[in-house]
């Protein structure tokens, strides 16, 4: 990756946890604004008199159980792998993985199912924040997803180790992060709608 | 550390040995493809935060030439709109048929104007030079907490570069909406020049979003974890502190602006209303219900406002360094210069609807905005008391930076007034959209940081370069550029009290407006002197680097800070050839008392050495 000739560390080996998780950590910051941003202009515009209520379908729900469960399984095998069980981490991973595609295929058939109740993104402001903002969140769990999938070949490869826990810890706070993203904007939609 | 370091240069040479055997006796093909290869990954796709700091320097420079020539043509409008100008056709094509400008190209011209000076010159420019170059060597660093990010900060700024300067060439014309992008207009597809060339604007700036996150990642983590030892907060150089402040501002404005750019997207492609409602166009009525122009203009000035001083936090920090090297006294107030900073920021998300007097907000609201922005001016206020006192009965040296550093303060001062009239909503009233509104910014925001970063680019040319620009030509440069600035300006800010709006084509058909024009060529020929005045600048920038004179010392303003303790300055060397030096007081101990023969102690030298020989501290390599 390097064509710098010198590989010096930039990072001393003492600081990289730290610098690492510092960095995740302000991007995830920026991703909160992004959708504070997003919310807000939703209660501002939801003080105008188009505003349409709707009931989500109950796929919904599910979906939200579905990504809670992702980050239990992920959890556990976090437990797993710091004993230095990579066989079951890595299954747990790719479990983590497999419920993460599993909630995105809920989106998908709650988008379907909003569409044919009528509410479509066309339609009023209302309708349209909710693609657009739950559609803005699918993206940042096809990057988790990316990265769980990255992960589980790097413990089957033995690249990721107890010698180097950094990159699970990382993929795990992002992970953890989109999920509470999600239980923030259902409960947002469920009270505001 | 030492150790590590060492380390790393026996691994280093082993590796080059073992890469060059192995290809000894091969094809001259293979040689030229290796020498190729390295020359790309040390100055093209380089990690390196030194060779990042000239591509940002660089195509910052581009875009500023670019800007200022968009802004002569649409000045030559202003000057002499109905005077055909032939050679505008031969330069614009069918945008300046028979040698009129097209009025929807006038438009596109001020849009990429502003767009490309704030976004790509003023922000990625300035601070995508400045932190890069420095924050490492000031906080004591071998790079930044992730070079890889960094490169993709810059590539995606490069991306971003291109595609605006794509849109400003197709056949379709670059968006027209002003820097602002204000809906409806920017929502609406099929309005000359909004259609690719705006979708084209929109992409640009989410890339340059992008970028400016990575960057501000990186320079946020590099400063909180990766300063020397002994390199405490407190002990910051003050371009350091702005850096810092500006990058946490700019996380947490710039994705509301990406927010806001994502619903204006959807608005044009995915047929949603976010800012459209009861349209009239083409006399046809859009079918878009229920949304609000107004709340674009919220999330745009969430972030517009901060991003206005994103711009100019970083300036006053490289100003502050460079009035207190070249006064050789401590900088007055250093911890206030830190928390005035800091109180800019926290400030500037709570005053952004002041840019919203006129959109019919509750008066209630906006007295509440127009209490916060007048507040703004206390903290603005304090530093500009600090510096005054840091150059006050201090010993002067002035140099051509310092000359520009002076310049910055004072048309800090001059543009920072104009917004004490603009902040009263009661005076904003008559004076939004104005060409008052125009001065102002460009007093404050626009010349300022420009003499912001040409003050860095004199005082750190040396440090990047290892030569030194040209003294005689940099004093000339300053007064072709701040006597043509205030003659472009000032005037503007007399025209918007008499009320001439701002982005109008031409003032020809109002009676009260025509009175201006004869000050309307005043200030292009102004202006066309001003720039002319920065071809100077590019002459003594190239030719310095080539030919310049070589600095006499690997200090040449005899600065305390760690920058000027490094000698190599080639890419991937970590900065300093030893283990860093370790920082034993602040970056400001100008002319103590306690020193007899020279004036300044860096903050590299052990507090043991500057009590046995007090006469002997220098900056040179310990
Ligand atoms: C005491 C400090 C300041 C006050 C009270 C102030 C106030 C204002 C107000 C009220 C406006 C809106 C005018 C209108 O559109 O009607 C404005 C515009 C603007 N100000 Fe300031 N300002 C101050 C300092 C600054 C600084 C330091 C910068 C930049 C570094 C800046 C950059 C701008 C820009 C770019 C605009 C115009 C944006 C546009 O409409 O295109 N201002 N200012
Ligand atoms: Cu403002």
């Amino acid at each position: 990756m390097s064509g710098n000739g010198i590989q010096q560390p930039v990072v001393p080996p003492s600081r990289k946890y730290q610098t690492y998780k510092l960095m995740l950590i302000l991007g995830i910051v920026s991703i909160v604004m992004f959708f504070a941003g997003l919310t807000s202009a939703y209660i501002v515009q939801r003080g105008t008199k188009e505003w349409l209520s709707y009931d989500l379908p109950l796929i919904f729900w599910v979906n939200t159980i579905i990504i809670l469960l992702s980050s239990l399984t992920l959890h556990y095998g976090y437990r797993a792998f710091k004993i230095g069980h990579y066989s079951l981490a890595e299954g747990l991973v790719w479990l983590t993985f497999a419920l993460g595609t599993l909630f995105l295929a809920g989106q998908w058939i709650g988008w379907l199912q909003l569409t044919a109740q009528g509410v479509i993104l066309q339609g009023t402001v209302s309708e349209s924040f909710f693609y657009i903002i739950s559609g803005a969140h699918a993206v940042h769990v096809i990057g988790g997803l990316a990265a769980l999938l990255w992960l589980a070949l790097a413990i089957r490869k033995r690249k990721v180790t107890l010698r180097e826990v950094l990159p699970y810890q990382l993929v795990a706070i992002y992970w953890h992060f989109v999920d509470v993203l999600w239980l923030y904007l259902f409960v947002f939609f469920f009270i505001t709608l | 550390m030492s150790e590590v370091l060492r380390q790393g240069a026996t691994q280093e040479e082993s590796h080059v040995e073992g890469h060059h055997n192995g290809h000894h006796n091969g094809h001259s093909f293979w040689k030229k493809w290796h020498k190729a290869e390295s020359f790309i990954s040390k100055y093209i796709f380089s990690m390196d935060h030194k060779v990042i700091a000239k591509q940002f320097l660089f195509t910052g420079m581009f875009w500023g030439v670019m800007g200022g020539l968009l802004s002569l043509v649409f000045r030559l409008q202003l000057a002499y709109p109905d005077t055909p100008l032939p050679f505008l056709e031969v330069i614009l094509g069918k945008w300046g048929e028979g040698g009129i400008l097209d009025p929807n190209f006038y438009n596109s011209l001020i849009t990429i104007h502003g767009t490309v000076l704030i976004f790509f010159v003023l922000t990625g420019g300035l601070s995508g030079t400045f932190a890069n170059l420095l924050v490492p060597l000031q906080i004591g660093a071998r790079d930044m907490a992730s070079p890889f990010l960094n490169m993709l900060s810059y590539w995606t700024f490069f991306l971003a570069s291109v595609v605006m300067f794509v849109s400003i060439f197709l056949p379709w014309g670059p968006a027209a909406s002003g820097w602002t992008a204000y809906p409806p207009l920017s929502a609406l597809k099929d309005l000359p020049n909004m259609g690719i060339g705006m979708d084209l604007w929109l992409v640009s700036i989410v890339l340059f979003i992008v970028s400016a996150l990575f960057g501000g990642l990186n320079y946020v983590t590099t400063i909180l974890n990766m300063r020397t030892k002994g390199m405490t907060m407190a002990r910051l150089p003050l371009p350091v502190w702005g850096m810092f402040i500006a990058s946490v501002l700019g996380l947490l404005s710039f994705p509301v602006l990406l927010a806001a750019g994502v619903l204006l997207l959807a608005d044009r492609h995915l047929g949603t209303s976010f800012y459209l409602s009861e349209i009239f166009f083409n006399g046809q009525a859009l079918p878009n219900y229920g949304g609000s122009p107004i709340l674009y203009q919220h999330l745009f000035w969430f972030l517009g406002h901060p991003e206005v001083y994103i711009i100019i936090i970083p300036a006053m920090g490289l100003v502050s360094e460079v009035l207190a090297v070249n006064s050789r006294k401590p900088i007055f107030g250093y911890t206030a210069m830190v928390i005035s900073m800091a109180s800019i920021m926290f400030l500037s998300f709570l005053v952004w609807a002041h840019h919203m007097f006129v959109s019919g907000m509750n008066p209630f609201l906006g007295s509440v905005f127009m209490y916060m922005t007048l507040a703004i001016a206390i903290p603005s206020a304090v530093k500009v008391f600090n510096w005054i006192f840091t150059i006050w009965k201090g010993n002067l040296r002035l140099t051509p930076a310092m000359v520009f550093a002076l310049g910055f303060v004072a048309t800090f001062i001059i543009g920072g007034l104009g917004g004490i009239f603009l902040g009263n909503a009661v005076n904003d009233i008559l004076l939004h959209d104005t060409y008052f509104v125009v001065g102002h910014f460009h007093v404050v925001m626009g010349v300022s940081a420009l003499l912001a970063m040409f003050a860095a680019i004199y005082h750190w040319f040396p440090k990047m370069f290892g030569r030194m620009m040209n003294r005689t030509l940099g004093y000339i440069h300053f007064l072709f550029t701040i006597i043509p600035a205030l003659l472009v300006f000032v005037p503007m800010h007399h025209m918007g009290m008499a009320g001439v709006p701002r982005r109008y084509y031409s003032f020809q058909s109002f009676d009260y407006l025509s009175q201006w024009q004869d000050i309307n060529v005043f200030i292009t020929i102004a202006a066309i002197i001003g720039f002319s005045g920065q071809l100077i600048f590019f002459y003594n920038f190239f030719y310095s680097m080539f030919r310049g004179k070589k600095p006499t010392s690997n200090n040449p303003w005899k600065a305390t800070t760690l920058e000027w303790t490094t000698e190599d300055m080639a890419p991937g060397h970590g900065n300093w050839k030893g283990p860093i030096p370790t920082v034993y007081r602040w970056a400001y101990e100008y002319s103590p008392p306690y020193l007899k023969d020279s004036d300044y102690v860096p903050q590299h030298v052990p507090p043991e050495r500057v009590k046995k020989e007090p006469e002997k501290v220098t900056g040179e390599v310990a």
